[in-house]
């Protein structure tokens, strides 16, 4: 197994003229979590896509697992979950699998056995043979997570992985991925939800707009990205307009975020007497404040100016 | 090119005709609905082989008091028989106007008239023999069939009266006194004028002839046919963006499987369904309920031959259904435009409905669709049993167009996959 499982360099790709992708490059390392992190729309599964070995880049290259992947040889050893569960409706859960092995000419029992163990350990043991037309949309992505990690793939690229699912199923998803990584498997992950990039991830990369906009450990990110502290403004509903026009006049990294204000700031034990001060003065009111550490939301509000999620 | 990977699709599909119910229905019932409408109402099984008799308007005018005269062609015509029953249901008429009126109210199918002195003339060696016929369509089918028999029947009546001339000939010239060397000569110049071409035939009659249980093969085959061109349209057409739509292609080709394992595979898999439905509607076909006569001998080589042709017909339905998938953008609108395209084919080009009931300019499309040839071709072998020897053009054509229809098929397919898997 060499250093490096994913080696990109200046991948870039268009739709008809339109730039999905930008001149993106990084490596992943063997055995490491490698998350990519960005809105709806900034390229995540077109670059997953073409390490996947679907589609090509329009330029740059490609080389994974020491190879390329529009070789089937390379994509034997690599396994791909995309977005939506590529299930085939008349087929039962373990029939789906039993298809999938074949394809990699992966030995029938060996990978049965494989499978009823990891939908044991998801609690979905009774769906196996069950067609998955019946299954709901959160039994669906369970069930294609099983398919993916079946192969016992070198490496495992999943896409949005634990999308539309609730938190309980999420959290069990990330202990079993957990416990893949234990078993040696490159992980390249696509998610918008920090949560899940802070609790996984080695090494974090930021998506914008077809581009790679800062990569690093989430430590190191924060380190570079974000600020001492986060002032949390929550004022009064009818206020929430104001308050933000208020406060950007003074602080121009003052961000509107649901129902509150979140305020980057580098000394927050000055800046929030300031700040309630402003606020009541121009008579807006307030029902909390608290100062919060930064999270990857807030690496992304500095970065971007914009939300992850919207 | 992995063997098991390319199974693996037709394990999978195979599962889909037992689970999916609007298949089995397209499939099997539907072509099924149609054998026993067919079987049952439009060919009913009291429509015995009576129903194929002529009704034939006679006007004797012959009185000759000579052996052979026109009453005796009109007992003669009665007498013909094909199958164990009556070929011509003779109906006697007294004036020609009279005959003809009855024949264009539709009553008849044809008229017959034997002129005064027929049987003189008939008798007279040097005189020739007149008989007037009038075809009538009381069917837009019948003129024809109506028309041709009555022309094989005086062809061949008027080929027995010719030898039995030149034997008179010959027996009147055995008394002459002429050189032996002359009469030898004499007797073979006349057989050659009278029988320049000596051919022997084999019984062909008319497709419309032929019994029920012949008529309910040539429709038993035409099922299949029909299933063949929406089915095999319709799969060939929804392959790629099936796939694609159910967010699996992608999948796929992120696997080690090759684009040519997942053609083979898909297309081997489609071609599967379509002959298993095939099996059934043959077997249901030749069962007793519906009483089709369709021969098979697995030992008999032209009857394997009609199985290839069958195979070639899938075939070909499949790739043209790649051709639909290059003008179609999704799933629904690529399954519903094959599917009508294929019903309205087998409707016009000789599949379902006969070809000659169809106005003559749509018969050009029979000429040209290369699946109705194949559906044709294994009809002649398995209903009519065609000796292989007449259908060497047909062949040809055949395996040259689905050769031809493959490749059409595998380069559409490519650009499909090429397009979906960059989107
Ligand atoms: N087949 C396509 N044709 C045109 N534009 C596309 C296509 N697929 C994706 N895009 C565009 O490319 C950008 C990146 O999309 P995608 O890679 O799906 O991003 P993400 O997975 O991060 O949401 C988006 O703006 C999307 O609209
Ligand atoms: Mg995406």
């Amino acid at each position: 197994m060499s250093e490096s499982a994913i080696i990109i360099r200046d991948v870039s790709k268009s739709y008809n003229g339109f730039v999905a992708l930008n001149s993106v490059s990084f490596t992943v390392k063997s055995g490491e979590v490698y998350v990519v992190l960005g809105p709806n729309g900034a390229g995540k599964s077109t670059l997953f896509n073409i390490i996947a070995g679907v589609m090509k880049p329009s330029s740059g290259s490609v080389n994974v697992l020491g190879g390329n992947p529009l070789d089937p040889s390379t994509r034997l050893k690599i396994s791909y979950l995309p977005p939506t569960p590529p299930l085939y409706p008349w087929l039962t859960v373990m029939e789906n699998i039993d298809f999938y092995a074949s394809l990699y000419g992966f030995n029938k029992n060996t990978v049965r056995q494989e499978a009823a163990g990891l939908l044991e350990t998801l609690g979905i043991r009774n769906l196996s043979n069950k067609l998955t037309s019946k299954l709901s949309t959160g039994q669906s992505k369970l069930a294609s997570i099983v398919l993916a990690l079946v192969a016992k793939s070198e490496l495992l690229i999943l896409d949005e992985p634990t999308t539309g699912l609730d938190p309980g199923m999420r959290k069990s998803i990330i202990d079993l991925l957990r416990k893949q990584v234990s078993n040696k498997t490159t992980i390249l992950m696509a998610t918008h939800l920090i949560d899940e990039a802070e609790e996984l991830a080695n090494r974090v990369a930021i998506m914008d707009r077809g581009r790679m906009i800062a990569e690093g450990s989430v430590e190191e990110l924060k380190k570079l990205h974000a600020p001492s502290a986060v002032l949390v403004i929550k004022p009064s509903k009818e206020h929430l307009e104001k308050a933000s026009n208020v406060l950007r006049e003074r602080w121009s990294r003052a961000y509107r975020i649901n129902d509150e204000v979140r305020l980057h700031t580098e000394d927050p034990d000055e800046n929030m007497p300031k700040a309630i001060l402003m606020l009541s003065e121009n008579g807006i009111r307030i029902s909390s404040v608290s100062v919060d550490k930064p999270t990857l939301e807030d690496v992304f509000l500095k970065l971007t100016g914009r939300r992850l999620m919207e | 090119m992995r063997l098991r990977a390319i199974a693996s699709f037709v394990i999978r599909d195979l599962k889909l005709i037992v689970r999916d119910k609007s298949l089995v229905f397209w499939l099997i019932a539907w072509p099924l609905i149609w054998i026993f409408m067919t079987a049952y109402v439009f060919v009913p099984p009291a429509a015995g082989e009576g129903t194929v008799a002529i009704k034939l308007g006679v006007v004797n005018l012959d009185d000759s008091q000579v052996p052979f005269n026109g009453s005796l062609i009109v007992t003669i015509m009665e007498r013909v028989k094909y199958n164990g029953s009556n070929l011509f249901n003779i109906k006697p008429y007294y004036s020609e106007e009279e005959a003809l009126q009855a024949l264009r109210k539709g009553e008849l199918d044809a008229v017959i008239v034997v002129p005064d002195g027929f049987g003189y003339n008939v008798s007279n060696i040097m005189r020739e023999t007149r008989l007037k016929a009038y075809i009538g369509s009381r069917t837009p089918q019948s003129a024809q069939t109506t028309s041709s028999i009555i022309t094989n029947f005086f062809n061949s009546f008027s080929k027995e009266l010719s030898l039995k001339r030149m034997e008179s000939i010959l027996t009147i010239m055995e008394q002459l006194p002429i050189p032996e060397e002359g009469k030898q000569w004499f007797n073979i110049s006349i057989r050659g004028i009278m029988q320049p071409l000596n051919v022997t035939f084999e019984k062909v009659y008319p497709e419309a002839f032929q019994n029920r249980a012949r008529i309910l093969g040539w429709y038993t085959i035409g099922a299949i046919g029909m299933m063949f061109l929406y089915s095999g349209f319709s799969s060939g057409a929804t392959l790629i963006v099936s796939e694609k739509e159910r967010g699996t292609l992608k999948k796929l080709f992120s696997t080690p499987l090759t684009e040519g394992e997942f053609l083979i595979g898909g297309f081997l898999s489609q071609l599967m369904m379509l002959l298993i439905s095939a099996l059934i509607l043959m077997l249901v076909g030749a069962s007793p309920v519906v009483g089709a006569c369709i021969a098979f001998n697995p030992f008999n080589l032209t009857h394997i031959l009609a199985l290839i042709f069958i195979i070639c017909g899938a075939l070909m339905s499949m790739s043209i259904g790649s051709l639909i998938s290059l003008i179609s953008k999704t799933w629904s609108s690529a399954s519903n435009l094959a599917t009508v395209l294929g019903i309205l084919l087998s409707f016009t080009t000789g599949v379902w409905f006969p070809i000659e009931w169809m106005p003559q300019p749509v018969r050009f499309l029979a000429i040209i669709f290369p699946p109705a040839w194949s559906i044709e071709a294994s009809r002649r072998i398995l209903v009519f049993e065609t000796i292989a020897e007449t259908l060497v053009l047909d062949t040809t054509k055949i395996f040259f167009s689905t050769a031809l229809l493959l490749a059409l098929a595998l380069l559409s397919y490519r650009t499909r996959i090429r397009k979906y898997s960059e989107s």
